[in-house]
């Protein structure tokens, strides 16, 4: 009896109907769910507040939803391939404290210490979870704890370091420029988003991410080197980490060693909302874009609401509920075996 | 003779490895480190590591049947809020008991979600993070909730019998309690099978859901006590309590031997884990290192445990095995 239905259930997992709701118009609705609540809830903040439907507001909200977004896609390379990384918020506080630190020291060129940073922590994660066969949770966690210390350790006192001199003004002078309207740092987000979706969809790097995500022991018999792109798939993941403490040290122009404290939980969030899936083998770049312009949304009109920052925390808490309760009914729709 | 060198082996093989790592440190310790010997620092190491112990007991039953616990610093941060709240209007033992009952709230609201929809532990705990620090700061105002010294609600955390602190007795005896539910009782045993492999649980015709949902609810009963000896010892409602808790009690239980796969594991583990834990935070006070060194040592400590661990798995069958 169990046998035949595990086995019932291996045939259904390749039956035609079942191909056609994983790659068919209904398969791509997943990748959706972020366009569809950024729409509702810019609509319903508009309606509650005259002033946020604006164009100034839209731009405000452009310009903050940058580190989000690339958080999350960074995050959503890693889901993709079944595993998840902790460690997001904690390495982007480290990167920006050790390029301001450089910065300082050489000028404006140390602030390719951030994407540094992001790599060697993202290949740690990645050696640890593959080639040491680690959890993730405990191998992202112990991320996260070291490159907190490191953090507060690198940093004198644990205070913010700020960035002087001339690496300042140019950081600062890219924050508030603007092309046709949309700021600086929107446009870098929108390109870094393109170049990801360029290597999912037209790399064999690409391919191959989505074939250990969907199923490692198959991706293996075909010749993929699994580890390899894991440890990929990770260091992608800490780039985009070092990526995120160039658009903070951007807006602040300070090595932040107490930021991203839950960045991580919003970054999963993002890569959740925009359809990807825990259990791995699913990934859109545009949907992610969507779900943290959802989340950055939603907290920008719970600001204008002038309500408790708690409060928004605990809609934050919401979402990643009601990312989980996503996750869990694309599973039971989309079952594969 | 070889009977008894035989059992003797028997018996060595039966502890977990983190035992040797426990009794390597705390001899190291010992012999190099001045103060660390002492009676009133080992009780002290001991008192200070009994919140930690209670908290890791009810991670090792969530990690055991399968799942994972991210919610548990805002649940004793709830707790402490709630009781706060409570002593102000009602006698100590009825806050105390409001205090508890947030926390199983908390576990069962956990238990639900991940037992009957189904829903991955991981983003369920993490949501209820956010949500309950969020309901416990808004019901504290944001601010620290002073509690009236009068109600002798020290004595939890500061009294003790015979010398031996209230807290860690009650750790001691939550260890045997723990022991005894994994070991003798089918519920306990249930949860090994159901974190060992769902399909086959099912199999079974145990109650999945029903012995899933306890798991979260029994593991917030040890958070619960948890939290009511931390209210105790801070005597105020405190929103941003112990936000690190749940990656300590993750790490305790790494170090001590708990996989985070799920099935496997014992209260022992849990035990040797916390106090491995617990002398290297009294270790990295004595030495006065700066307070910031002790979370990227412990995150070191909890990667370097797992792997060590895991050696053998790694070498032999890691090339057998799945990928």
């Amino acid at each position: 009896m169990d046998t035949a239905g595990a086995h019932s259930v291996s045939v259904r997992g390749s039956s035609p109907i079942s191909l056609r709701l994983r790659f068919g118009l209904l398969g791509q609705m997943r990748y959706t769910i972020g366009i569809v609540a950024t729409l509702v809830a810019a609509a319903v903040f508009s309606a509650a507040f005259p002033h946020f439907g604006t164009f100034e507001n839209a731009a405000n909200i452009l310009s903050l939803f940058g580190p989000l977004a690339v958080l999350s896609v960074g995050q959503m390379m890693v889901v993709l391939i079944r595993g998840f990384d902790l460690s997001v918020g904690a390495v982007f506080a480290l990167a920006t404290v050790i390029a301001a630190e450089v910065m300082n020291a050489t000028g404006l060129v140390g602030l390719v210490a951030a994407p540094l940073v992001g790599i060697a922590f993202g290949l740690l994660n990645g050696a640890l979870v593959s080639y040491f066969r680690v959890q993730p949770v405990i191998a992202t966690l112990g991320s996260l704890l070291l490159a907190r210390g490191g953090a507060l350790l690198a940093a004198p006192n644990g205070q913010a370091v700020i960035v002087g001199g001339d690496a300042q003004a140019v950081l600062l002078n890219l924050q508030l420029a603007s092309i046709a309207g949309v700021p600086v740092t929107a446009v870098f987000t929108l390109v870094g988003f393109l170049v990801v979706a360029f290597v999912l969809y037209a790399t064999r790097f690409g391919r191959r991410l989505f074939m250990v995500g969907g199923d490692p022991r198959s991706a293996a018999l075909v010749g993929v080197r699994v580890h390899a792109v894991t440890v990929a798939a990770y260091a992608m993941c800490g780039f985009c980490a070092g990526l995120t403490a160039i658009l903070i040290l951007m807006r602040t122009g300070l090595g932040l060693p107490t930021e991203g404290v839950g960045m991580e939980v919003q970054s999963l969030a993002g890569a959740v909302i925009g359809g990807s899936q825990l259990s791995g083998g699913y990934a859109n770049p545009f949907g992610v874009f969507f779900a943290a312009l959802f989340i950055q949304t939603t907290q920008s009109g719970l600001n204008f609401s002038g309500i408790s920052p708690y409060a928004a925390e605990m809609v934050m808490g919401c979402s990643i509920l009601l990312a989980g309760l996503l996750d869990r009914v694309s599973q039971r729709i989309f079952r594969t075996a | 003779m070889t009977m008894g060198r035989l059992a003797g082996s028997k018996l060595l093989q039966r502890l977990p490895v983190s035992i040797w790592v426990l009794a390597l440190i705390v001899v190291v310790f010992a012999l190099f480190l001045p103060g660390f010997a002492r009676i009133e620092n080992l009780t002290n190491v001991l008192r200070v590591g009994a919140i930690l112990a209670l908290a890791s007991y009810g991670q090792a039953i969530v990690l055991i049947s399968g799942g994972i616990d991210f919610s548990i610093g805002s649940s004793v941060a709830l707790c402490s809020v709630t009781t706060a709240l409570a002593i102000q209007q009602w006698p100590l033992g009825l806050a105390l008991t409001v205090g508890f009952a947030s926390i199983i709230a908390v576990g069962a609201i956990n238990g639900l979600l991940v037992a009957y929809l189904k829903l991955s532990p991981f983003l369920v705990t993490l949501g209820m993070l956010l949500l309950v620090h969020g309901f416990a700061a808004i019901a504290a105002g944001g601010l620290p909730v002073e509690v009236p010294d009068r109600e002798g609600i020290h004595t939890l955390s500061g009294g003790g019998l015979l010398g031996v602190p209230y807290p860690v007795l009650i750790a001691a005896l939550a260890a045997v309690a723990l022991h005894v539910l994994f070991e003798r009782t089918t519920l306990g045993r249930s949860w090994f099978l159901i974190g060992s492999s769902r399909p086959a649980a099912e199999a079974t015709g145990i109650r999945l859901r029903r012995n899933i949902f306890l798991a979260y609810v029994l593991a917030a009963a040890f958070v619960g006590v948890a939290g009511l000896i931390l209210t105790s010892r801070v005597a105020a409602g405190e929103p941003n309590l112990y936000p690190t808790l749940p990656f300590e009690t993750m790490a305790a239980c790494a170090v001590g031997g708990i996989p985070l796969t799920g099935g496997r594991g014992s209260a022992l583990n849990a035990v040797i884990g916390v106090i491995v834990i617990a002398v290297l935070n009294n270790a990295i006070v004595l030495l006065n290192f700066p307070a910031y060194a002790q979370l990227a040592l412990l995150g070191a400590i909890m990667v370097g445990a797992v792997i060590a661990q895991g050696v053998p798995s790694w070498t032999r069958l890691a090339r057998i095995r799945s990928l």
